[in-house]
């Protein structure tokens, strides 16, 4: 009987044959992670279509930059969620750089786009993110949010949330001991 | 022994937030210092394995896009471009001699790929759990979206949630009259805490409250039928959101009109009677003009349309919690 090998040893091994240039290392890399990758990109971004824009490229980036796959820093999926995260971040940092412009007419037809139903199923995969980091206390809580799913520094946090500096990223790392002890276990 | 600077800053790598110079020297520390890279490792994954089992859509449909950027399209026009030349024998032996290869490699790639099918067949088996797991998750998403639109939709118009502030709390109602019956409808409150939460703080007599699909369906049904309702408080903002279903008709001269009691008061506050209902289900807004009020306790009782006592009638229709 041959020993059990994790998840992540197989998915490190594919991203390896990535790096040689094996598409079917990538299809099956993209067949396990693709659906959770998605929802998290959407509660990044409220927007499945352009999650989904920003899960191609991802993929298109770990394809490409697979040799920089360091398993010693993280699990394989940790490191898709990053590069995709980093990708959803520029989307929104640039949306909401972008200028108003729009004329009335197009103001009000996105008023009809962002009625009760799309704002609410935008907001669905946000909500279950959260629901992910419940179990922290209120301000840790808040600044993981803050720093993963709406893309703060935590500059940006400590400027927002009016607190100092230090507090911030103390909550950042209680947060995430916190998060190591209750679900580290799970993997491997 | 890494101090508690070093491990802030392995949070805020893991997170993503070191920039500039300060993520440079940190990847520098990481290489020269195993237990640091251990510990972003730990806490890496800590942070990235509760989200792996979220189930979202299979798209494996996007697939093809991404082949299609990275150019590992086969041109299949030149594939099928006839040979139009004479063959000799010494281009034919040449040719065979290539088939022979060409098959052998088509051998050796597919036998990667099947390797590859076992092995993500491998995890499929050794997944099971978590794919059931997935599957009821999935179902139970799709329920509770859709009830979480439809709830959304009624409190929109009352409170702009997702703005990153406040605490709020919610309360379960019941029919007063069934109250030995099990009717509470504990997914109703979850979800209104999941439509004002978004990340804030809570105050619920519902702490620690869960989802279960078979509850949710369970409810929805009872729903239909059964007098139930809840009340969702926003502290910060002083204003409550009624929520009410399949409440009884009135009695003729009277209405159903709402109370409410905070935890330190010993009587309740009238607040007014319930807007027009359709089959007695329907929400409303209210405020009560009482400083850093938080309610505790709800009722609803019938009053006579000439104006409620002083405190609430016996004719009590729902209360909570």
């Amino acid at each position: 009987m041959t020993a059990p090998v994790s998840e992540d040893t197989l998915a490190s091994g594919w991203i390896k044959r990535m790096s040689e240039g094996e598409v079917a290392a990538l299809d099956a890399l993209y067949r396990l992670y693709h659906r959770p990758m998605l929802t998290i990109f959407a509660g990044i971004l409220r927007d499945r279509s352009d999650a989904e824009e920003v899960l191609q490229d991802t993929f298109i980036r770990a394809y490409r930059e697979a040799s920089r796959f360091n398993p010693g820093l993280g699990s394989p999926f940790a490191w898709l969620v990053t590069i995709g995260k980093r990708l959803s971040i520029d989307r929104l940092r640039r949306r909401r750089a972008r200028p108003v412009t729009e004329s009335r007419e197009q103001l009000e037809s996105a008023g009809d786009e962002f009625d009760a139903h799309k704002r609410v199923q935008e907001g669905v995969e946000y909500h279950w993110i959260l629901s992910k980091l419940e179990c922290l206390p209120d301000r840790q809580r808040e600044a993981i949010r803050m720093a993963f799913l709406d893309g703060y520094t935590h500059h940006e946090i400590a400027e927002q949330c009016k607190r100092p500096l230090g507090t911030v990223k103390s909550d950042l790392r209680r947060g995430l001991a916190k998060l190591r002890d209750i679900y580290g276990e799970d993997h491997d | 022994m890494i101090d508690t600077h070093t491990e802030e800053l392995a949070a805020l790598f893991v997170l993503d937030s070191l920039t500039g110079d300060e993520l440079k020297a940190f990847e520098r520390r990481l290489e020269a210092e195993p237990e640091l890279a251990e510990l972003v490792r730990q806490l890496s994954d800590g942070f990235h394995a509760p989200m792996r089992s979220v189930a979202g859509p299979d798209r494996m449909d996007l697939l093809a896009g991404i082949h299609e950027q990275l150019g590992l399209v086969e041109d299949k026009a030149d594939a099928r471009t006839p040979v139009r030349f004479k063959w000799t024998i010494g281009w034919a032996a040449a040719a065979a001699v290539l088939l022979v290869v060409n098959i052998q490699q088509f051998r050796i790639a597919r036998k990667g790929t099947e390797s590859m099918e076992r092995e993500l067949q491998a995890i499929r088996e050794s997944q099971v759990v978590l794919a059931e797991e997935n599957r009821t998750m999935r179902a139970f998403n799709q329920s509770w979206e859709t009830e979480y639109m439809n709830l959304a939709e009624r409190m929109l118009p009352f409170f702009e949630s997702r703005d990153g502030i406040g605490s709020f709390t919610v309360i379960d109602l019941v029919n007063v009259k069934n109250q030995s019956v099990d009717s509470k409808d504990p997914d109703l409150d979850d979800l209104a805490e999941y439509f004002l939460s978004a990340g804030t703080s809570m105050q619920s007599p519902q702490e620690g409250a869960t989802f279960a699909s078979v509850q949710l369906q369970n409810n929805l049904s009872t729903r239909e039928s059964a007098t139930v309702g809840f009340v969702a408080w926003r502290n910060d903002e002083g204003r409550g959101f009624l929520d009410v279903y399949n409440l009884p008709d009135s009695r003729l001269g009277f209405g159903p009109f709402l109370w409410v009691r905070s935890k330190e008061a010993s009587s309740y506050i009238p607040v007014g009677y319930l807007p027009p209902l359709e089959n007695g289900s329907g929400p409303m807004s209210f405020t009560v003009d009482h400083d850093n009020f938080v309610p505790a306790e709800i009722l609803i009782t019938e009053e006579s349309e000439d104006g409620p006592g002083k405190n609430p009638s016996s004719y009590q229709l729902m209360a909570g919690p």
